[in-house]
């Protein structure tokens, strides 16, 4: 593991409506690693996320104090290009959101949205994308179908091999599995094991034995704060605190 | 346990039945009239109804010929006011829609949007007299009486356009500024190919107002006759003043003495038939529209 982080975050508050969602998070996440961020709904995984992407400043109410560094480079800073920030950190969402188009167009429109017009480069992208998250020989035949007549898990990969086709850095993935039956969920986290050490990936999960297969490194938040971060090994089999034992046992 | 029905279960039955016939009657009242009106007419206007009354100029002080200047004037009427109300109303219901939050500028311009829709037309036409033909120094014109129709069709435009997009939903523009879409090119992309069938209805529905109004154009721009070359398509200018049918049969109907009653009849069979083909046509559009959509 690379000595110099990824992603920083300092200090990082955040508030929707004025009521205070993250406390004072430090967290840090280091190159091609897979981070879990475990810990009981409502307790700000998805906040965070989406504060990486900045997707939360499109809520009128929401409030943010600290620092988030990408790179060392402060994200939540003026004269960041917003756009290029969402392509680098690509979001996978609890429920699948394919465009209202063809299952090729979400990720062509994608790709064309980022200005990658190259009629080669587009169709290359295309293919690899579908490929990476084992969804091509499945759909090739049926690139011109609406993505909304797709099952949930193809639906689901589709929105992956979306985000991957924009050849992003980080990967957030907002509880991808919950919308998914245990099968379609199994296959999608082998997808998940092809990526790694490919990607820094950050998996929001509220399944705890999926954060124990999936991940490097554990962070458990409750309340807007970080409870326990460390190797996902030593967080659940040698937890250095009561409330990450009472977690992970199911006993919170 | 049995599954009999009871004194309760009974009188519910016979309330439904009778809840569903009143509804029933109520929803066919409403196609009546509407059948009535437009027989009657065509019965009334039967004998006068030929293509030479279309294209033909009103003779013998209106009292025969055709109705082919008032025909042309709102065709021409219409067509330009919408020209001008479509891009302003379609731009500002997506500034509303898509840009704005929620605070007391937007909320005040929703209200003049609401207000404004509710003007009766003789305030607008009373407006577009001020503002278009004296101040502006058109004069009385057809492009005048545009302008007025167009301000009297706007804030209808800007609504209807509004709850179109706004039917789009949320989740689709997440999904697209997720991937680093700019506002625009959401709306570009996914906001308007999935919402234009709801704005085009909005837009062709105002049609039928626009050609079915008299009082905003008769301060503004028509005239009782004028004569134009017979059948060409380009007779009117936009500074000239024009005919309408709205105000033709208001004319004929009221104005003239002995017309034949076929004359008027005809006159409002060509717009309410003009109104009813735009309005199926909107229909079949839209739903080409819909069986284009992806979900």
């Amino acid at each position: 593991m690379a000595n110099e982080p990824k992603i920083v975050i300092e200090h990082f508050h955040a508030s929707f409506d004025g009521k205070p969602v993250l406390r004072g998070l430090n967290l840090q996440v280091f190159p091609r690693e897979r981070l879990a961020l475990i810990g009981p709904a409502g307790g700000g995984k998805s906040t965070l996320l989406r504060s990486l992407n900045r997707m939360n400043d499109l809520a009128a109410d929401f409030a943010r104090q600290g620092r988030i560094l990408v790179d060392g480079v402060d994200i939540l800073g003026p004269h960041i290009d917003i756009a290029l920030l969402r392509r680098r950190l690509g979001m996978v969402t609890p429920m699948p959101n394919p465009l209202p188009c063809s299952v090729e167009e979400n990720i062509t429109l994608t790709l064309k949205m980022a200005g990658i017009r190259d009629a080669h480069r587009v169709v290359e992208r295309l293919e690899t994308g579908l490929k990476n998250v084992h969804l091509w020989e499945e759909v090739k035949d049926r690139l011109a179908q609406p993505a909304l007549h797709l099952n949930n898990r193809q639906q689901q990969l589709l929105c992956l091999a979306r985000v991957l086709a924009l050849e992003p850095e980080v990967l957030l993935l907002d509880k991808p599995c919950s919308g998914l039956d245990p099968v379609a969920a199994n296959r999608f986290e082998d997808v998940l094991a092809d990526l790694k050490s490919r990607y820094t990936i950050i998996l929001a999960t509220n399944d705890s034995k999926q954060a124990a297969r999936a991940s490097d490194r554990t962070a458990l938040i409750m309340a807007g704060e970080l409870v326990e971060w460390g190797s996902t090994h030593d967080l659940f089999f040698n937890p250095a605190n009561a409330a990450t034992k009472a977690y992970i046992t199911g006993r919170f | 346990m049995t599954f009999g029905e009871t004194k309760l279960g009974r009188k519910k039955r016979r309330n439904e039945a009778i809840a569903k016939v009143v509804f029933l009657g109520m929803a066919l009242s409403m196609i009546l009239p509407l059948v009535l009106i437009v027989g009657y007419l065509f019965h009334q206007a039967w004998p006068i109804l030929s293509l030479d009354f279309l294209t033909a100029m009103p003779r013998r002080g209106m009292r025969d010929g055709g109705i082919w200047p008032a025909l042309l004037g709102t065709f021409y009427l219409v067509t330009i006011s919408l020209v001008i109300a479509t891009p302003i109303g379609v731009a500002a219901a997506i500034y509303l829609n898509e840009y704005s939050r929620d605070n007391w500028f937007t909320r005040l311009i929703h209200l003049a949007v609401v207000n404004l829709a509710g003007v009766p037309s003789i305030v607008h036409a009373l407006f577009g007299l001020g503002a278009f033909v004296m101040f502006a120094h058109l004069g009385r014109s057809i492009l005048a009486a545009s302008l007025t129709l167009a301000i009297m069709t706007l804030p209808v435009i800007i609504a209807s356009t509004k709850e179109a997009l706004a039917s789009v939903p949320m989740a689709f523009r997440e999904a697209c500024w997720s991937v680093g879409a700019t506002r625009w090119q959401t709306i570009r992309g996914i906001v308007l190919p999935n919402s234009i069938s709801g704005i085009l209805t909005g837009i062709i529905l105002q049609v039928s107002r626009a050609a079915g109004e008299t009082a905003p154009i008769m301060f503004t721009g028509a005239v009782f006759y004028k004569a134009i070359p017979e059948g060409r398509l380009f007779a009117y200018g936009l500074f000239d003043q024009c005919m309408a049918l709205s105000m033709h049969l208001f004319t004929i109907s009221t104005q003239v003495p002995e017309v034949p009653p076929a004359l008027p009849f005809g006159t409002a069979v060509v717009l309410v038939m003009t109104v009813l083909l735009v309005n199926a046509a909107s229909i079949a559009l839209r739903a080409w529209l819909r069986s284009r959509k992806k979900w």
